[in-house]
């Protein structure tokens, strides 16, 4: 599996390198990825749907215990199928969908590169790489949804869905970090096979992402707007595959999840409700048939998430046979939207008329995969659906009643989609061209599977059954065509047929879904919330530059001083509490300090420059005086060199500067700066002065300065022998000072003399 | 080692963060130079060892030789960079007219205030 993943990696390589003469190979060059994926699962088929799971182990940096660990049981085999096949239809499509042009190769590279990845979070047994391998399909969701970059809805709605899938995605990283901490293992086999206690927040934050990846209410209103990305990429990415990842996770990891959680069910079971019945009433309202379908992906989701989210072996059996059987109907009938908007130039409802006399196989695949998604007895959408509501039935008769009523909107939007694609138009209606080609059959490829299955459910049997087994330990359904006389059989047909009959009274519908939206529409909608959210940050953002980039050095030297202090001293002062306040030392340093802070203070208070300089001089020779009291006459006697160095230096630059100073304001915040900075200062001392925790290793230096250095003073020893090279670079400081000084002031003084 | 060095050390710091807050480059060397002598003081009163000064030879506990090196140096490039922000305040003041240090333009346009 590894090969076939690096395999997409490759091939999406390829085509970016060669885009500028691959042109129309782009699309027959992309399919190789899922082509091979498609070889690979039917090669390793019989052995995993047997009870093996293939394991690929990668070491990646060992001392780090990182290594790629691919698990393919049924679970992932079955979307590692999903992927393939669904992908491979995708890109014959596209090579007919798209007219050569120079943006199409980038388009075929991030489909491959998506499908790698998708690949990745579906085979990925080390949390990490799953994690990795989700924000690649983000990252290249982001390309495909904004592919027409010319166009600001585009860009905006690429940019929506990347920033609520990323933080989501960033939310769950955090969930894996305290999962793996909790658990003491990176590998998700190993946590659900011992799920790890008190680790609420961690499932909490998982479940977030997956929430957020496959679009489930209130965060899934980037869904629709991903409309905006070309067909194929909808057809494939926002609705086959990635927004399943997130029902893919929470399959996996719900066992777990209700074991040691006793609110993750009724939570999933809330958001998957929500997120169905939204979902399902907003398709009702649309007139654009991409549109419609995205909000009926919504709802599906919502009904995926709440039974693959159970942890419940009979729900979870239904969930794995929907996941299959939605992949099938639903990038059908994407692919056949895009059939027909090609033919006929729009998507609108209102103006398109004529074209299943014109389309007949277009006709007769929407049809098809139509009945599949709106659950019509002989398709596979029914036999799944059914294989749903019988473990639903076991569930109560509440939970039933909720997921019938959602199935009631299902199949009055899908009747809606069908009378709007082909029935009359109320507005004025578009000409249709003819199409041909993998244009039209591939959708009806994808569509007959569908009708294949549902009459002979017994091909994917297997399949279905080893990934059920592989989440849930369990097979606990059945796939049949024909259930028999059983609860499950009437609430499927009976929301069925109320379904039909509001499909038979579509202005009373519309006249029904018009007059709640006018109440509805008052409240927030997720699109206006995320552009609220995403101006208030940016504003923020703008406040807080405004804020500190006020151009002023003070501002900035305050900040500076300010943070330190602050991030200094929540450690500092919880070391405060066992310090002892020192002696005053010898007798002489009493006069010292009193000359030293006379000086310093006078630096405050004077105007004058010169005044100034003499007091600094003050400064520095009363602390040589104290370094000489407390034994270090190095210090003292340099400390009284340089000073003298300096005072010449300073009276030699300031008898070009003006006598006096400008008076300066005093100002509150200058003063409380300083006040922190020197009380911090004065607690790190303090605190300093307690924290020795191993002897100095001058020890060493002082045992060692007369027999290895041959010298008395153990800190000229220090510097130029057992330190030399630290003295080598402080001498470079020196001279590189030396040569700035240079650089700086003697081309002025030269033209002021001359 | 003594609280009166840990007092000045704290005091020095102060006055030189408020010498530095301020607009004139001059004052602004002073209040670096009072930092410094401040910083000094303080990894010298860290050390936390008292004794004869550090030279082979005597029966006495000897100081900690170490932070005195370090202090030396840090002297020295205290030293250093003095005399290229003088050179600095110098320039400026040449070229300008003042030593006072302008609001950066480019920084304010970038914040919005401009």
């Amino acid at each position: 599996m590894l090969s076939i993943i690096l395999l997409h990696g490759l091939l999406a390589l390829g085509i970016l390198s060669a885009r500028r003469f691959i042109g129309r190979y782009a699309f027959p060059v992309a399919v190789i990825g899922p082509l091979a994926t498609i070889g690979w699962a039917i090669w390793r088929a019989p052995g995993i749907v047997d009870g093996t799971p293939r394991v690929e182990r990668l070491e990646w940096v060992p001392g780090l215990d990182l290594s790629v660990e691919l698990l393919v049981d049924g679970y992932a085999l079955l979307f590692v199928a999903l992927v393939g096949v669904v992908g491979a239809a995708i890109f014959f499509y596209s090579a007919a969908y798209f007219r050569p042009g120079p943006r199409v190769p980038l388009f075929a590279a991030s489909m491959v590169a998506f499908a790698g990845a998708m690949l990745g979070i579906v085979t990925s047994d080390h949390l990490l790489s799953v994690f990795i391998f989700w924000e690649l399909t983000t990252i290249t969701s982001y390309l495909l949804v904004g592919y027409d970059d010319r166009s600001a809805k585009a860009r905006s709605a690429a940019l929506h869905a990347a920033m609520v899938t990323g933080a989501g995605g960033l939310a769950m990283l955090g969930g894996f970090v305290l999962l793996a901490d909790a658990g003491n293992s990176w590998l998700i086999s190993d946590l659900v096979a011992n799920p790890p206690g008190g680790a609420g927040l961690a499932w909490l934050l998982v479940l977030i992402g997956a929430a957020s990846k496959s679009a489930q209410a209130p965060l899934h209103g980037w869904l629709p707007g991903a409309m905006a990305a070309p067909t194929p990429a909808s057809a494939f990415l926002h609705s086959a595959t990635m927004v399943k990842a997130g029902v893919f996770l929470v399959g996996r990891l719900s066992p777990a999840a209700t074991a040691e959680t006793d609110w993750w069910w009724p939570v999933v079971l809330t958001i998957g409700v929500a997120t169905m019945l939204v979902g399902g009433w907003q398709a009702l309202r649309q007139t654009d048939l991409k549109l419609l379908l995205a909000y009926g992906t919504v709802s599906q989701l919502g009904f995926l998430f709440l039974l693959a989210g159970s942890g419940i072996p009979a729900l979870a059996y239904g969930a794995v046979a929907l996941v299959l059987a939605h992949g099938l109907f639903k990038s059908a009938l994407f692919l056949a939207v895009g059939a027909i908007d090609s033919a006929t130039g729009t998507r609108d409802i209102r103006r398109l008329e004529g074209v299943g006399r014109s389309l007949p196989w277009v006709f007769a695949t929407t049809v098809t995969a139509a009945a599949s998604m709106a659950a019509v007895p002989a398709t596979f959408g029914f036999v799944a659906k059914e294989a749903a509501f019988d473990g639903l039935v076991g569930e109560g008769t509440g939970l039933v009643a909720i997921v019938a009523l959602a199935s009631v909107l299902t199949v009055a939007y899908t009747g809606r989609f069908l009378l709007g694609a082909f029935g009359p138009a109320t507005d004025e209606p578009t000409g249709v061209d003819q199409i041909g080609g993998w244009k039209v059959w591939v959708p009806f490829g994808l569509a007959g599977a569908g009708l294949v299955l549902g009459l002979v459910p017994g091909l994917v049997k297997p399949l279905v059954e080893s990934a059920a087994v592989a989440i849930s330990g369990d097979a606990a359904g059945k796939l049949v065509v024909w259930p028999g006389l059983v609860p499950a059989l009437g609430w499927s047909l009976g929301s069925l047929a109320v379904g039909l009959s509001l499909v038979a009274v579509p202005r009373a519908v519309d006249a029904v879904t018009a007059a709640v939206a006018t109440v509805t529409d008052r409240g927030p909608s997720t699109e206006g919330a995320f552009r609220a959210g995403l101006t208030g940050l940016l504003g923020g953002a703008d406040r807080l530059t405004a804020t500190f980039q006020s151009g002023s050095l003070p501002t900035y030297l305050a900040t500076i001083a300010l943070a330190v202090v602050a991030a200094g001293s929540i450690p500092l002062l919880g070391e405060l509490g066992g310090v002892e306040l020192p002696s005053l030392g010898p007798a002489i340093e009493i006069p010292l300090a009193l000359v030293v802070s006379i000086s310093a203070i006078g630096l405050l208070l004077t105007r004058r420059r010169f005044a100034a300089v003499i007091l600094l001089g003050g400064v520095g020779y009363g602390i040589a005086g104290i370094y000489a009291a407390n034994g270090g006459p190095d210090l003292s006697l340099t400390q009284i060199l340089v000073e003298t160095l300096a005072i010449a230096l300073f009276a030699l630059v300031l008898r070009n500067l003006p006598a006096d100073f400008d008076r300066a304001r005093a100002s509150i915040g200058r003063i409380l700066t300083s006040v922190a900075v020197a009380g911090f200062v004065f607690v790190a001392g303090l605190v300093a002065v307690d924290s020795r925790t191993a002897p100095s290793v001058a020890e060493y230096y002082v045992e060692e300065s007369l027999p290895s250095a041959a010298g008395k003073n153990v800190v000229n020893v220090i510097l130029v022998d057992f330190r030399a090279m630290d003295t080598l670079g402080e001498i470079t400081v020196l001279a590189v000072a030396t040569l700035g000084v240079a650089a700086l002031v003697l081309p002025l003084l030269r033209r002021k003399q001359s | 080692m003594s609280i009166t060095i840990l007092a000045l050390a704290s005091g020095l710091a102060g006055l030189g963060t408020y010498l530095i807050l301020q607009r004139l480059l001059t004052r602004i060397i002073i209040g670096l130079g009072l930092i410094s002598h401040g910083a000094n003081l303080l990894i010298f009163y860290a050390s936390a060892s008292t004794g004869e000064s550090p030279l082979i030879g005597g029966d006495d506990a000897l100081a900690d030789p170490l932070p005195q090196a370090l202090v030396l140096t840090a002297i020295v490039i205290t030293f250093a960079v003095t005399a290229l922000l003088l050179a600095l305040a110098l320039r400026s003041y040449l070229l300008t007219g003042t030593d006072a240090v302008e609001d950066d333009r480019e920084d304010r346009r970038i914040g919005g205030a401009e």
